[in-house]
């Protein structure tokens, strides 16, 4: 539990460093007709960072949840997918 | 060109698929083994927020427009890896306080007010409008396009003005609107139960929202690897293609704002949304799901995304200029002969918009009925229904009838604006009016001083711009008012001009309105908040919203004391939710307290508050609220008796305290009287000892006067010399002891502070020099040499003169005691020491050792040097002369002299100066 806050503090890290990542005026230094691996920049860019903010925010899912359960990391995972036997 | 009963087939058969799901979905709810008890399904039914505007219309935003569609799935995943903040704390409150629709939402969170509920309902409702048209538009218009496609003629069919059939029944948005109010009646109203879950609709949104990615997938994929040869090669043509200018409109600086503008616009929307707010947090199961929809999600929205711009650049490549691009994603299939990709994209869209529209008109049905109409009704006071036996029904009937209101306004919407605008714009305007919640919402969650005045005057003041900013634009485009409102403003006021407020025109029309509508909702929202007053209940769901994680049970607490009678309650609950399962939760209530409801006549607090709870669940927070408040009485708990209880509270507080006190101070004493206690274990142990030495410095003297007086009496034959040497000692014997006896009383009366004191300016010189004089025979009988230095001729001190002559005279005479029987020495100094007059009197004795230095002012000490004899004397003359001394306020001690005896110091205050008979100031 006591790892609580900082997953929560990089978690808040995270969706504002996003914020800023797809906002101007940083977006707009990639809106070029400058074209990369045969893709346009932007689009390289913006699906580049979204992935990663996705793939952090995986990580960061995982850890907080644990604290939102207040079960310890070693601690085996209750059953996510009682129901889900359809 | 496909055969439009063929079209109308699959349509129908893909709807009756939905409704087989949704069927299986409500029955395994029934048995309890819910289907969508699962982070997956949860997540997909999330989907829903990607509609037919998403399908066909974030393609043709790209291609007009550019990476800027992104910004709709950019926002919705910005909101979603917060969740921890605010997302979680909204699913939270949803469940703990039944909350069934965002205008409960808001309402509750300030003191449960109708009039917010029916003003959120309001904007809802016009906001949501547009949203239900666009969707319906999109399902005729891709029918059309279907239908239509014969080479190139009708590509134009979905924003271009493609003919509306003039009778109803051959219009497909017809019925399109009639089979989704067909099923949102039949899976969102099958009955009025406790949960509010809607199981059966939301497994079939899940499965609409896996169709509608896998049809967009599927076309996607084909056009990037199997029309061409990757993403390269794709923009390669395109590049080809575009005929000087750039083939993807970047964005600008000009359009920076409105990137922002729709950035957090989809954010807004994500949250504030109806139908979002009503499967991310009323339908939510389980809140642990939420955890994975955060990632889940927006990887969703990613891989939806990732094929908008090539199909895109497909659509600019293959097909002519001026090309629909909204229909890109049928028209390309279509144009390289691929009849089946393009009717499984029809069914895509058919997915996305027939899940939009369901979710929103069940969605706002609800609060229609709850927050609307049911208030209404309660309030027409002929129409009795308060009075009226099961109301169940009714509150199925309201519900339906406002579905297919709902859905056929959306249908009348479509018809009457006409299909001129692309469907982005549409939905960013009521994006645009959505966002208007935003505030009010947030500000609840976060700001315990937001009021109910507040919320409501931020949200009139917003909707009225936004209405004005793009409500009123759009009408124009559609006809219905003249132009010259845009151009030169209502009724010729250029200031007002719509798309231009106050002469702002740097911002594009919606970056406008959201700027001008946020400023007043806002600015509205926090003025009144700030100057404004909470009434009790306002501040008891403020508190209960902003820490929902704070409080261990986030039930309301009772602060309600209200009274109502058992049956009346009973009566109350079985109208709205069934004679069945309100008897059931009265008897589970009474199961819980063991305690037969049939014995309690008066229903104590928590059952009104569980009757309120249930009818909350069905009406809503305000409703239940005025529902109970009809058969309670009493009402809310005053100020007047809130602070009551809080004085109370902080009386028993400050008890408390004052009792802490106590126990320290008991605490203290207790040592105090430990410590008491022990001096005087020590006194009398003192008492013992002294009582034993003076009881044998009696019986001394007076055994030997027994002893020799025994001799005389027995022996009359004694020789007289003999007989006069033992009278002597009886003689001195007696002396000896009236001496002890003397001093003794002496010492009692100094110790008791009882002494006869004299107290007055003398010299100490002079009592010196009598002292020398008196004891000069003494010295003279043991042939000791004395020795006397006065270095001055006067030495005035304030004292009592007898008193000091006789310690003086008492340490001459210990002196001479001491001195060794040849060659003694006794010397006597008198001088000046700083402030105060040192007298020493030394002898060269045996000395006194060190360690009996301090003990010897003791009584009954006697200095014990080295196993001689014992000196003759009781002890008792230095404990009298300390004493003295003390009470002169001056110090004793002793200390070895030079020549290896002992010496006794004293040290006495000086007088500043000495005259006789005046009073000497106060030492």
């Amino acid at each position: 539990m006591a790892a609580g806050p900082i997953y929560q503090q990089r978690s808040l890290a995270l969706t504002l460093s996003g914020l800023v990542l797809f906002m101007p005026p940083l977006v707009l230094l990639f809106m070029t007709d400058r074209v990369l691996f045969g893709v346009p920049v932007v689009y390289l860019w913006l699906f580049g960072v979204w992935l990663a903010l996705i793939l952090a925010g995986r990580v960061l899912a995982r850890r907080l949840d644990r604290v939102a359960r207040g079960t310890p990391k070693s601690a085996p995972k209750p059953a996510r997918r009682t129901g889900a036997d359809a | 060109m496909l055969d439009p009963a063929l079209i109308v087939l699959i349509s129908l058969g893909y709807v009756g698929l939905l409704f087989a799901i949704a069927w299986y979905g409500d029955r395994r709810a029934e048995r309890g083994r819910s289907v969508i008890r699962n982070p997956a399904i949860y997540t997909l039914s999330i989907a829903v927020y990607c509609t037919s505007w998403t399908f066909y219309g974030a393609v043709g935003s790209a291609a007009r427009q550019g990476p800027e569609f992104l910004t709709i799935y950019l926002g919705p995943t910005l909101v979603f890896l917060g969740w921890w903040f605010v997302l979680r704390k909204m699913v939270r409150i949803t469940r703990v306080h039944r909350i069934t629709s965002i205008a409960d939402f808001i309402a509750s969170r300030y003191g449960k007010s109708t009039r917010l509920s029916v003003l959120v309902t309001v904007i809802a409702v016009v906001g949501g409008m547009p949203y239900i048209s666009l969707q319906l538009k999109a399902v005729a218009g891709s029918f059309a396009v279907l239908t239509g496609f014969d080479g190139l003629s009708g590509l134009d069919a979905m924003s271009g003005e493609f003919p509306l059939p003039d009778s109803l029944p051959r219009d497909t948005a017809f019925w399109v609107a009639a089979a989704m109010a067909a099923f949102a009646v039949l899976f969102g109203t099958r009955h009025i139960d406790a949960s509010e879950h809607h199981e059966g609709v939301v497994a079939a949104i899940a499965f609409e929202s896996l169709v509608k990615l896998l049809a967009f997938l599927a076309v996607g994929i084909f056009i990037t690897f199997f029309l061409h040869d990757g993403f390269a090669d794709l923009v390669e043509r395109a590049r080809e293609v575009s005929l000087g200018g750039p083939f993807i409109p970047p964005v600008t600086g000009d359009s920076a704002a409105r990137w922002i503008t729709t950035l957090v616009l989809s954010m807004c929307a994500v949250l504030c949304l109806p139908r979002q707010f009503q499967v991310t947090a009323v339908e939510c199961v389980d809140e642990r799901h939420l955890s994975t929809a955060s990632w889940l999600f927006p990887l969703y929205l990613l891989i939806l995304s990732l094929f908008v711009v090539p199909i895109a650049l497909a659509g600019l490549v293959h097909l002519p200029t001026g090309a629909d691009a909204d229909a890109f994603v049928l028209t390309v299939p279509l144009s390289q002969n691929r009849p089946d990709l393009a009717l499984l994209a029809f069914l895509g869209g058919l997915s996305s918009a027939t899940a939009m529209v369901i979710v929103a008109a069940i969605t706002l049905a609800t609060m229609v009925c709850n927050d609307l109409v049911m208030p209404f009704l309660l309030r027409l006071r002929w129409l009795r229904l308060t009075e009226r036996g099961d109301l169940t029904g009714l509150l199925v009937a309201v519900r339906r009838a406002s579905i297919v209101g709902l859905i056929f306004m959306g249908y009348a919407y479509y018809r009457v604006t006409g299909t001129s605008e692309a469907l982005a714009s549409i939905g960013l305007v009521s994006f645009a009016a959505l966002a208007q919640l935003a505030p009010s919402m947030l500000g609840g969650l976060f700001w315990k001083g937001a009021t109910k005045g507040g919320a409501i005057t931020g949200l009139l003041l917003g909707f009225c711009v936004w209405c004005h900013t793009l409500l009123l634009p759009s009408f124009v485009r559609a006809g219905w008012l003249g132009a010259s409102i845009l151009t030169d403003g209502p009724f010729g006021v250029t200031f007002l001009m719509p798309e231009a407020l106050f002469g702002m025109t740097t911002l594009d029309p919606l970056s406008h309105s959201l700027f001008w509508s946020w400023l007043v909702n806002i600015g509205g929202f926090v003025a009144v908040s700030l100057f404004g007053k909470q009434q009790a209940l306002e501040r008891i769901q403020a508190t209960l919203y902003v820490d929902t994680f704070r409080r261990a049970d986030s039930a309301t607490p009772r602060v309600w004391s209200r009274t109502a009678t058992v049956g009346d309650l009973l009566t109350l609950a079985q109208r709205f939710l069934g004679k069945d399962a309100a008897g059931e939760a009265f008897r589970e209530f009474s199961r819980s307290r063991g305690l037969p409801l049939r014995r309690l006549a008066e229903a104590d607090p928590d059952l009104v508050h569980l009757t309120e709870r249930l009818l909350a669940r069905t009406l809503g927070g305000a409703s239940a609220r005025v529902m109970v408040e009809s058969v309670a009485k009493g009402e809310m708990v005053s100020l007047r008796e809130v602070m009551t209880i809080l004085e109370e509270t902080s009386q028993v507080i400050e008890y408390s305290q004052r009792l802490e006190q106590k126990s320290a101070e008991l605490e203290r004493l207790t040592a105090d009287l430990r410590e008491a206690n022990r001096q005087l274990q020590e006194l009398d142990r003192l008492k013992d000892d002294f009582l034993s030495t003076v009881s044998h410095e009696l019986r001394t003297p007076l055994t030997s006067i027994r002893s020799f007086s025994e001799i005389l009496s027995d022996n009359p034959e004694l020789d007289n010399a003999q007989r006069q040497q033992f009278l002597a000692i009886i003689v001195r014997e007696t002396e000896r002891l009236t001496r002890l006896i003397d001093q003794l009383l002496d010492l009692a009366r100094l110790e008791a502070g009882h002494g006869d004191w004299h107290m007055d300016s003398v010299d100490a010189a002079a009592a010196l020099r009598e002292a020398v004089a008196v004891t000069a025979s003494l010295f003279a009988e043991k042939k000791a040499v004395l020795d006397v230095e006065i270095l001055l001729p006067e030495m005035p001190v304030h004292a009592d003169g007898d008193r000091l002559i006789q310690v003086f005279v008492n340490l001459l005479s210990n002196a001479v005691k001491f001195v060794p029987p040849q060659d003694g020495r006794v010397r006597v100094e008198a001088r000046e020491h700083g402030r105060t007059w040192l007298f020493t009197v030394a002898d060269n004795g045996p000395g006194i050792p060190e360690g009996q230095r301090d003990k010897i002012f003791g009584k009954f000490v006697q200095a014990t040097g080295g196993g001689q004899d014992r000196p003759a004397g009781t002890g008792l003359g230095l404990a009298i002369s300390h004493q003295i001394i003390e009470h002169f306020g001056g110090s004793i001690w002793a200390d070895a002299s030079p020549g290896g005896g002992a010496r006794f110091c004293i040290l006495l205050n000086r007088l500043s100066q000495a005259l006789p008979g005046r009073p000497p100031p106060l030492a």
